[in-house]
């Protein structure tokens, strides 16, 4: 069993007139408690056989394959399995009738040997390799299911509609962590999935790299100890959330997840749990005013895990004529309301960039750069210099590089959201 | 049950559930951040005769309303009236299917299997796909939208799964030995080019020109046993290893053209597959007889189309 707890940093001062209320709950889950019965698991690996895959002289399809027995390596004994390998349909590649698998030692050598003979051929179709994964996670149900899907190329065999519809239909069923090889495929329709599947998205740059990349995918998998947990935000009557964000350990607006548990209380799903885990959570709300002197509930923060409350933390309003009270900025606060302007620089640099915009680009990069090296985020650093040769990261000065290789404008792209945390500095 | 100030009824003790103020002044007083958990939760569970659960549960029967748009709604409603939400499935109208109002209905009740009639392939296509998606699976060959009345599609299946199966699929055949041929190193190459002389011959004077300027030569490596020559088809789900649709884009090609097999010991024949146009092997003078395999020897031509030429190279 998992135990939850939640702690909130705020300013809860507002200045007289002042109705915004900023706070950063910060979730934890531990092991203890009872000690039940793990809870069934699904994995379902769908590798990407589109024609493309031949490219590099088959060296893509051969990562693919090394990556996936190395993925199924790690499946642990017991978990329900399959291999589903995606063109423009759905193949059952492991077992060969539609269905799930134990895993055991002989399930996973029966899975590598099938792995081994897959070949590239025809198309991509993701949205027909979700409903394939949905097919097959349906028949555990209570499970905690987890896809990872591999591409290499766009969405190309079937029309935005159809992926769109695919993956409403898989919202809640699973959770799936997509991943691109090499630079041919489109980081916003792959992150639209991962996104609405509660998943990351990531790029492998290069087929040698695949074994390593699924390997981790797979065992990060095999650690979720919960499944179904959420969120539910109460806010006050006449109360206006203006968004809710998961902002470590990446950023990912929920508000468009919001669904509604009363007139005043929502949920926001937040997936699959490991029992060592901790995120962080940005919330502003807007509040009807109060005078000076009052004090108003703002928003109880509760965690919902299996339609049961486990944990409840208030975020407060308190109105002061003390300006030098209203006018402090929470530490945790101040330090994810600059990772996520840090995310949105990048997207909006790396788009000005594309677009020609040089001048934008370089503002955009390099507010980036200032902002990265600001909150110690080395990491974001690292790939905004393959992008900008940094003169000064104090004050953002950059210059954009002219030969930018395709999968490091990717990366920077697809990693912009990965946030450090306020204590990691 | 707590009272507020403003004369709200509480489900909590500590502060209003409703307008958020204080209910006393002892819960108000507190001054610190962030505020005991186990106070909260105390709260919940001291809502009198109710309990937490069940006064969470009562609440959530008040306000039923739509997920996707917050209209109100009630318990017998099976779609949103304001924007279409399906609450059994938890999906949306495609935008095709809300095009027109009557196939936006069905979407959510049409049966699986229904077949789309001629009239309205395009709308019961979507609708199709939709109802499919909302009973959890849609069948790899639901027709596009595109599809043209009356087009031989194996759209009149039932979908059934999600999965497509069969002999064609991107599964290698159980290999003889433990080195399967998927593993096997492609040895070949095939060298694409446009022969003028052929060109002269099959089509000049007609309606199709020569490309200007000449593609110049590309070539695709080998993987595999089988190598379909044609032009891709989205609709019908024909994508060639050897496709000569746009850049190469030669108009005369079949989708499914002709085939390229290796055998065992390496080498390779040649299928017409009832091409169109024909498939000439070797010269461009007489064309092979449909369905009937032909050794072809590396370096030797295969002329198809209308101006394409293809060479197979050892790699």
């Amino acid at each position: 069993m998992t135990i939850f707890s939640a702690q909130v940093f705020q300013n809860e001062y507002l200045p007289d007139g002042g109705d915004t209320v900023d706070a950063v709950v910060t979730v934890s889950a531990a092991p203890g408690g009872e000690t039940k019965a793990r809870q069934e698991a699904v994995e379902v690996i769908v590798i990407d056989c589109s024609g493309s895959m031949k490219e590099e002289g088959g060296a893509k399809m051969e990562g693919a394959r090394r990556g996936t027995m190395a993925a199924i390596d790690v499946i642990r004994d017991g978990v329900w399995f399959a291999v589903v390998a995606g063109t423009s349909n759905a193949w059952p590649l492991y077992p060969q009738q539609v269905g799930l698998v134990q895993s055991s030692p002989q399930t996973r050598a029966e899975a590598k040997q099938l792995v081994a003979r897959v070949r590239p051929k025809g198309g991509t179709a993701m949205g027909k390799w979700l409903l394939a994964a949905n097919e097959l996670v349906s028949q555990r149900p209570g499970a905690i299911s987890h896809c990872t899907l591999l591409t290499d190329g766009k969405n190309q065999h079937e029309k935005d509609w159809e992926l769109d519809a695919a993956i409403a239909n898989c919202v809640g069923k699973f959770q799936c962590d997509a991943r691109g090889l090499g630079a041919d495929w489109d980081v916003d329709e792959v992150r639209k999935i991962s996104s609405a599947l509660l998943g990351t998205c990531d790029i492998i740059p290069s087929p040698d790299q695949m074994e390593d990349e699924f390997r981790a995918l797979t065992e990060a998998a095999m650690t979720k100890a919960v499944d179904r947990v959420a969120l539910r935000l109460w806010a006050p009557q006449g109360a206006n959330v203006q968004f809710v964000k998961q902002v470590a350990p990446t950023i990912e607006d929920l508000t468009p997840k919001a669904v509604q548990v009363d007139a005043l209380m929502r949920d926001f799903p937040l997936g699959a749990w490991a029992d060592d885990e901790s995120r962080d959570y940005h919330i502003r709300i807007q509040i009807p005013k109060g005078n000076v002197g009052d004090e108003r509930l703002a928003a109880r923060v509760m965690l919902v895990v299996d339609d049961e409350q486990v944990s409840a933390s208030l975020v407060r309003a308190v109105w002061t004529g003390d300006q030098a009270l209203a006018t402090r900025i929470n530490g945790e606060v101040a330090h994810y309301t600059g990772q996520e302007e840090l995310a949105d620089a990048i997207a909006t640099g790396l788009a000005a960039r594309e677009a020609g915009d040089e001048a934008n680009a370089t503002v955009k990069l390099g507010r980036a750069v200032q902002l990265a090296h600001e909150a110690g985020n080395s990491e974001t650093v690292k790939l905004l210099q393959n992008v900008v040769e940094v003169e000064d990261p104090k004050t953002g000065t950059v210059r954009l590089k002219r030969d930018v290789a395709q999968v490091d404008a990717m990366a920077l792209d697809v990693r912009s959201t990965r946030t450090v945390r306020v204590n990691k500095k | 049950m707590a009272t507020c100030p403003n004369g709200h009824e509480s489900s909590w003790e500590d502060f209003c559930s409703t307008c958020g103020d204080p209910i006393s002044e002892s819960a108000g007083g507190g001054g610190s951040t962030g505020a005991g958990d186990a106070g909260a939760a105390e709260a919940s569970a001291a809502t009198g005769a109710t309990g937490g659960g069940d006064a969470a549960k009562s609440a959530s029967e008040i306000g039923l309303s739509c997920p996707h748009c917050s209209v109100s709604r009630t318990e017998e409603d099976v779609f949103c009236e304001s924007c279409g939400y399906d609450f059994a499935s938890g999906t949306l109208p495609t935008e095709e299917a809300s095009l027109d109002p009557v196939s936006g209905a069905l979407s959510g009740s049409t049966p699986s299997g229904s077949t789309p009639s001629a009239t309205n392939a395009a709308a019961a296509g979507a609708a199709a796909a939709a109802a499919g998606a909302a009973a959890g699976s849609v069948t790899g060959e639901v027709a596009p939208p595109t599809t043209p009345p009356g087009d031989p599609q194996p759209s009149g299946k039932a979908p059934e799964s999600a999965f497509k199966k069969g002999a064609d699929g991107p599964v290698a055949p159980d290999p003889a030995g433990a080195t399967g041929e998927a593993t096997a190193a492609p040895d070949t190459v095939a060298v694409i080019s446009v022969d003028r002389d052929f060109f002269e011959r099959v089509a000049g004077g007609g309606e199709l020109s020569f490309p200007d300027p000449d593609p110049g030569e590309s070539r695709v490596t080998l993987v595999g046993n089988e190598i379909l020559i044609g032009r891709r088809s989205d609709s019908r789900g024909i994508y060639p290893e050897i496709d000569l649709s746009p850049p190469m884009d030669d108009p005369a090609v079949s989708h499914r053209h002709a085939m390229l097999r290796q055998g065992a010991d390496g080498s390779w024949t040649l299928t017409d597959l009832d091409s169109t146009n024909g498939t000439y092997l070797g010269d461009h003078t007489v064309s092979m007889a449909p369905n009937t395999e032909k050794p072809l020897p590396l370096g030797t031509p295969v002329f198809v189309g209308a101006y394409t030429k293809v060479t197979l190279e050892a790699l």
